[in-house]
Parts: C-alpha cells; structure tokens; sequence
C-alpha cells in the first residue's frame, strides 16, 4: 500500500517537472521569436 | 520579394527564380518543425501516463562488446525499476572475443535477470540478430514489454520508468528516449553530434509527437508493447539497413502510436572521426532512401488511422531527405542568373541568405535552449554548424554595411585592395556557396583517409557540419541508384561515453 502511494507521488511530481519543462520550452521558443523579429527590425532600421 | 520577380517575363526566368528560392525551403521547414515545438506544452501525452511496470525484457545486441558489456549489464540490472519485472536478454551475435564469458559471469552475478543467447552463424547485421531474440522472449509468456538498445549506451537511473509510463495507454506501441552523446571529453565531431541530437531528437521528436507521426525510433532506445510486436509480425525488418525506421512506420500502420519522451535520457558514444561517421550516417541514410522508395504508397495521402500520410510530415521528410538537392539547385540557378541578369541574382542571393539567416537565429537560439546542459558545451559547434563561410555570408546578408566597413579596414590594415576582379570571385564563390560547402566539408573525410587528420576539422568548420550529412545523403542517392551491397558496418565503441556529473 505504501509503496503504490510511493509510486503514485513519485509519477505525479516527475508529471508536473516534465508539464513545468514544457512550458519552459514554450517561453524559450516565444523569446527565440521576439529576438529574432527585434534583430529584423534593428536589421532594417539601422544596419542596412 | 517584388524586386525579384518584377519583370521576369519568361518562363525561364521564373523558374530559375523559384529554383534560387528552393535554397531557402529546408531551413524555413526546419523552423517550422521548430516552431510547433511550443504546442507540446498543450499537446502531450503525460496526461495519458500513469505509473506502470510491466515486465521489461531488455534485448542487447552484442557483438564483440567485452569491453563494454559487463558495465552496461551492472547498469541496466541497477535501473530505478522492479527488479523482478527486468530481465537482460544478450544476444551474442557470435562474437570471438570474450563477449560470452562476461555475460555468463553476470548470469551468476544476477540468477534469473541476464540470459545469454548465441548466435553461432554471425554478422548478418542488427535486424538479424535482434529476431534471434525476439523469437525466444516472444515465445515465452513472460514478457509484457520489450526495451531494444544497443550494447554500450547508459541509460539514466530513472529513463526506464518514464518510458514505461506511456505504455499504460493502450493506443501506445512504442516509446523512445533522448538519446544524448556522451563521450568524455569528446571532440570536435563528437560535440557536433551532440548539438545535431538536440536538433534531430528533443527538438524534431517533440514536433513529431504535437503532430502524430513519429519518423524514427531511436535504434538504442525503443520500447514496445508485446501487442504492439506481435501487430508487426513479430520481428524487425531484415530487407533494409534502417530496420528502427522500418518499426516506426510498421508500428504507426499496425495503428499504434509511437511517442517521444524527452526525458528520459539515454547517453551514446558516437564516432570520433569522419571516416567513422560517414559509414554509420552512409547506413541510415542509404536506409532512409529505402524506406522513401518502400512507403511510397503513404506520402502525401493523408489517413485517419495514422499521421505518416500527412502533408506535413511528408513536408518535413521530403525536405531533408532531397536537402542537398535543394542546394545544389539553388546554387545552379543563382549562378545561371549571375550570367543573364545580375541585378536580380543580387536580389535573390539577398532575400535567400535572409530567410536563412532569420531561420539560423531562430533555430540556433532555440536548439541551444531546448538543452542547456549540452548547449554550454556545445555552442561553439552551434554556431558553426552550417560552416564558418555561410556564418560569413549570413552575416554579410544581415548587415552589409557594418560588413563592408569592417572589410575596408581589414584591408587598409594588411594592405589588400578589392578590386574588380576579387570582388567578382568572391561573389562567385558566394552564389555557389550552397552547393559547394558539401565537397568542401566532404575534404575532411579525404584529408582522414589520406593521413592528414589535423585538417579535417579545418574543413569540417569551414564548409559545416550540416553539410557534411548532406554530402552525405547526396553518396546515398549514388549508392542506391548503383545498387551497391548492403553492408552493415557495425560503429566501433571505445566505452569512453559516461553520464556528466
């Protein structure tokens, strides 16, 4: 009984670390995009 | 974009502008494979999972692995799993070194976790191999779940378990991990391969998993339902050299889903040298022709009960399947219009490098973020893996200006002029770049063959990492058109791979 409570913890925390990595990715990829439209922008502002 | 096709009245002319623009399309496909890496924050399977063992038989191809055997054996015995729901089947492909003994050493070690099977009549190649013990385990009641894997990889404590997970859902077959190099201290190439996995295997596979169809399971880190076996027939495909891709797209038809599970990790020793990684990548890609050819019938058709008919599938593999065509292409058709109209093929060679340029930074930035533990020792191959030339024309593309100034004052420093002359060399050299980075990265693996290794990285970082596997691919094209022997070159191991602290 304790053990299938153990395991069920277990699953539930790496669940929540892998939905919490994902969500790390999203912003990751939202950043990589605003980065890259500023140094568009920049591009044509300035650097042309 | 106006520019470009203002005035292109003939047929011709547009075609050669649509030819230059081909250049541009693997990379604005790979960012758009990137981009949908997002949606996996909504569109997963975790909420799928739950904690689940079932009895995993662990099947090791082993030929010749004395070296490494007995500690990968320790290993997977020592997996964060139910130990008697594990068992360590190798399948001792008629090795002649003292593979046998060290197995039969850890069956006493561990009774009833490790069997030793032997292959007396060997060398067949993996597929071979891997049935000799899939026959037997599938013979036997006992196992509910099979992890394929190769003999040296290190799997981490807690991989198993999170693979696992997935296969309480029954609509899952198969499941495959990160797997990540780790070779300690790694070189050159060993660190462009482990910043290529982050592209190939977190980056790729998690865009596969948001748009349900897996392209590869990953051949030292796949697990399969029983069901899931005994729905492909039982055994791997013998008829081609990528029988992992041939289990994917068998496992995905038979109406399973395949999943990609980013964390559970796996560390791999990849080749240290060209000639190595050109046999082993010669292989998959020779292989990746086969399936194209073989799974004909599915491309572009788009089906209910699987992905692999998807446009954008279809899209994603196509690009990089035909990449170095692309580039050859484009590179034809900017110096064809170099010739007849200059003012436009200077138009094209801008918007073209743009799009890439745009697409590298996006990628790059992305890819390093996806995994920062690897990206910090990576970066450098990061940067330049497309080549140090094109890193120059993107930056060129990107800001002319600052370019040219930082050009002039090179020159007033070491006293070289531009004149009409090199500047239309390097514009040549330029528009041809596309093309030519592959046979300039493909000089690496001459210069190994001829003795003379301390330059391979030269032209490994000059014309790129990247294009050295398109070169690649570009051979497998020749190979498969040639019909040459299948050969199946077994990737030699130092056991050098061990997980960073």
């Amino acid at each position: 009984m304790n053990d299938q409570h153990h395991c069920d913890a277990q699953h539930r925390d790496e669940i929540d670390a892998a939905k919490q990595e994902e969500r790390r990715l999203l912003i990751c990829e939202l950043i990589a995009i605003v980065a890259v439209v500023a140094f568009v922008l920049v591009r044509q502002r300035w650097l042309l | 974009m106006g520019d470009v096709f203002a005035g292109a009245g003939t047929l011709g002319m547009w075609a050669l502008v649509v030819m230059v623009m081909l250049g541009a399309v693997p990379l604005a496909a790979a960012s758009a494979q990137f981009l949908i890496i997002g949606l996996h924050a909504v569109r997963n399977h975790y909420e799928r999972t739950a904690p689940y063992s079932p009895r995993v038989a662990i099947l090791v191809p082993a030929w010749n692995e004395a070296a490494v055997l007995g500690a990968s054996i320790d290993r997977l015995v020592g997996l964060e799993y139910p130990a008697d729901r594990l068992r360590v089947y190798v399948v001792d492909d008629a090795s002649t070194d003292a593979t046998p003994d060290v197995v039969r050493a850890k069956g006493q070690q561990y009774p009833g976790q490790v069997v030793h099977l032997r292959r007396e009549k060997g060398g067949e190649g993996k597929a071979h191999t891997l049935n000799h013990g899939l026959r037997l385990i599938l013979d036997d009641d006992w196992m509910e779940a099979l992890l394929i894997m190769d003999a040296d990889v290190i799997y981490e404590a807690d991989s198993l378990r999170k693979m696992t997970r997935h296969l309480a859902d029954p609509a899952v077959g198969a499941v495959t991990a990160y797997i990540k190099e780790g070779s300690q201290p790694g070189n050159y190439l060993q660190r462009f391969v482990a910043y290529e996995y982050i592209t190939a295997q977190a980056a790729a596979r998690r865009s596969q998993n948001v748009l349900g169809a897996m392209a590869c399971l990953a051949g030292g880190a796949q697990l399969h339902s029983r069901r899931n076996l005994e729905a492909i027939g039982g055994q791997i495909d013998t008829s081609s050299l990528a029988e992992d891709t041939f289990t994917t797209f068998n496992t995905q038809l038979a109406g399973h889903r395949v999943v990609f599970e980013g964390n559970a990790t796996v560390w791999a020793e990849e080749p240290d040298s060209i000639v190595g990684l050109w046999k082993q990548r010669l292989r998959w890609a020779r292989g990746n022709v086969q399936v194209t050819l073989r799974f004909k019938h599915l491309w572009f058709r788009p089906r209910r009960e699987h992905g692999l008919g998807d446009i954008s599938f279809a899209v994603f593999w196509f690009c990089l399947f035909l990449l170095p065509v692309f580039m050859i292409v484009s590179s034809v058709a900017l110096l064809t219009l170099y010739f007849l109209d200059f003012e436009r093929s200077w138009a094209l060679f801008h918007h073209l490098w743009i799009i890439n340029a745009v697409s590298y930074l996006f990628i790059t930035t992305f890819a390093m973020a996806i995994d920062p533990q690897t990206a910090k020792r990576v970066w450098a191959q990061a940067i330049l893996f497309p080549g140090a030339v094109s890193v120059l024309v993107i930056l060129y593309t990107c800001t002319p200006r600052v370019f040219e100034y930082l050009v002039e004052r090179w020159g007033a420093m070491t006293g070289l002029t531009w004149n009409h002359i090199t500047t239309e060399v390097t514009i040549l050299i330029a528009y041809s770049w596309l093309g030519l980075c592959m046979p300039v990265a493909y000089l690496g693996k001459k210069a190994e063959e001829r003795g003379r290794g301390w330059l391979s990285p030269l032209f490994v970082y000059l014309g790129g990492y990247g294009p050295l596997l398109c070169a690649v691919t570009f051979t497998s094209y020749v190979y498969e058109l040639r019909g040459a022997e299948m050969k199946w070159d077994k990737t030699e191991k130092t056991g050098k791979v061990s997980i960073p602290r």
